[in-house]
């Protein structure tokens, strides 16, 4: 059973999706997060354990070494890409309740700008640390955030931007967002982003990699 | 490549992807450089990922010439025509030496774009990241030739040019890209930007040249940034053509 469990890990820490996959190159012709983690279930082995022991703390481990410069987004991309193949594996078990997620992530890139790599990747990242994430693109205006957030009272809520200039309408959707949920946290990032910034707008916190909104997250908003 | 000419002071090039050629080792050496075991891997979905790119793409660079410029070194200001620009300090240092600027604009057009949203769509993230790392490869391939083409003009003059400079790098504040666009009369190369300073198609780049006599050229404008994690940094693909 654990060995079992360390292979999902690593299927998901080296980006092993599944059989087919030409990454990486040393597990080539050998099962992936997908075949492993079906193989897991058939055995008995209870969804939250290969939830927690060998999805999400292999996530943890890609985020960490990201934040480190030890991998680079590629890399990323496809542990990121692994996760999910094992995570359709889980889904049904969060239906049932037999799995559960640690809450809701809305996320999305602020309006005016169209870029998506980084908040797809963070995107990837929250759900590969266990949360339900809702993604609502680009462009989003702050009037959808709070439409969404409204049928999610719970949620966290993510925002990114790409461009200074788009900067000025991340300030204005912090600041509708708090109008209107004032109790709802949320987190902020993007390359031209700073924890300065985020103070001056009444973000709750500023992440400089993925990994740090995951912790932020996982520690119940402290960070 | 195609160069023509609208009037004396403004140059259009046109070329094709043949032209441009971007190759898997531009986009490997953005992605893995310490990753050398996965290169082969890379290599394989790159190359098929160029392919999708027709061999007939244009890419578009237009530039133009002004001579009716000055300095106001206190501010570090540069006035172009009626337009004025609030430069960086590095950057005014770089190109104040100049007796004439040239502004340029270049695109590689939506498809990097369209392609890289429709791998996004279908959750091919590695795809989509490829792709658009590709297309910010074009555009300072580009961008590199454009100021190439203005160092040739330049020597014609007797006189040498800058390396290139764009809003949002060297301290330069991405609002700028407001004034150039003005000051090239909105639509340049096919390029028009948004209300909040996004170009369209979004693949483009624009910058200033600074030429005169007296200027020096700076070979690597990465050491003016402060960004040492951007993976942009120092990389081949920026050397003038």
């Amino acid at each position: 059973m654990d060995d079992l469990l360390k292979q999902i890990f690593t299927s998901i820490e080296k980006g092993k999706i599944n059989r087919t996959s030409p990454f990486p190159p040393e597990l080539k012709d050998k099962d992936g997060a997908d075949e492993l983690t079906r193989q897991a279930l058939k055995e008995g082995i209870h969804p939250s354990e290969i939830l927690e022991s060998g999805m999400i703390s292999a996530m943890e481990l890609v985020g960490k070494k990201f934040s480190r410069n030890e991998i680079f987004v590629p890399q990323m991309l496809m542990s990121a890409k692994a996760m999910n193949a094992a995570l359709q594996h889980i889904k049904p078990y969060f239906d049932s309740g037999e799995a559960k997620r640690k809450g809701v992530f809305i996320i999305g890139t602020v309006a005016g700008d169209l870029h998506d790599i980084g908040k797809n990747l963070v995107a990837m990242m929250i759900e590969g640390g266990g949360w339900e994430v809702i993604d609502l693109g680009v462009d989003v205006k702050p009037e959808k955030f709070i439409s969404v957030v409204n049928e999610h009272p719970a949620s966290v809520v993510g925002l990114s931007a790409l461009l200074t200039t788009t900067m000025e309408n991340m300030k204005k959707t912090v600041a509708d967002l708090k109008t209107t949920y004032p109790d709802n946290r949320v987190i902020i990032g993007g390359a031209p982003v700073t924890d300065d910034f985020r103070r001056k707008i009444g973000a709750d916190f500023y992440s400089p990699d993925p990994q740090g909104a995951v912790d932020y997250l996982n520690a119940g908003f402290t960070g | 490549m195609s160069p023509d000419s609208p009037n004396q002071n403004e140059f259009f090039y046109s070329y094709s992807a043949d032209e441009l050629d971007i190759i898997p080792e531009d986009i490997i050496q953005l992605v893995n450089a310490d990753y050398r075991a996965d290169s082969d891997a890379y290599f394989s979905i790159i190359a098929e990922l160029l392919e999708l790119i027709p061999p007939n793409h244009e890419y578009r660079s237009e530039m133009k010439l002004f001579s009716n410029i000055s300095f106001m070194n206190d501010y570090f200001k540069l006035k172009v025509e009626n337009i004025v620009f609030s430069l960086s300090e590095v950057l005014y240092k770089d190109i104040s030496e100049s007796v004439m600027v040239s502004f340029f604009v270049c695109t590689a057009g939506d498809i990097f774009t369209d392609i890289s949203m429709e791998f996004s769509r279908k959750e091919e993230y590695l795809k989509a990241y490829l792709v658009d790392l590709a297309g910010n490869i074009a555009v300072g391939k580009l961008a590199s030739r454009a100021t190439g083409n203005i160092m040739e003009k330049a020597g014609k003059m007797g006189m040498k040019a800058t390396n290139y400079y764009c809003p949002g790098n060297c301290g330069w504040d991405l609002n700028e890209q407001r004034r150039i666009f003005k000051l090239l009369s909105g639509e340049f190369a096919g390029v028009r930007l948004n209300d909040n300073n996004m170009m369209s198609p979004m693949k483009s780049i624009s910058g200033l040249i600074g030429i005169g006599r007296n200027i020096i050229f700076r070979e690597n404008t990465c050491e003016l940034c402060s960004n040492k994690s951007c993976i942009y940094r120092d990389i081949s693909y920026r050397r003038i053509k």
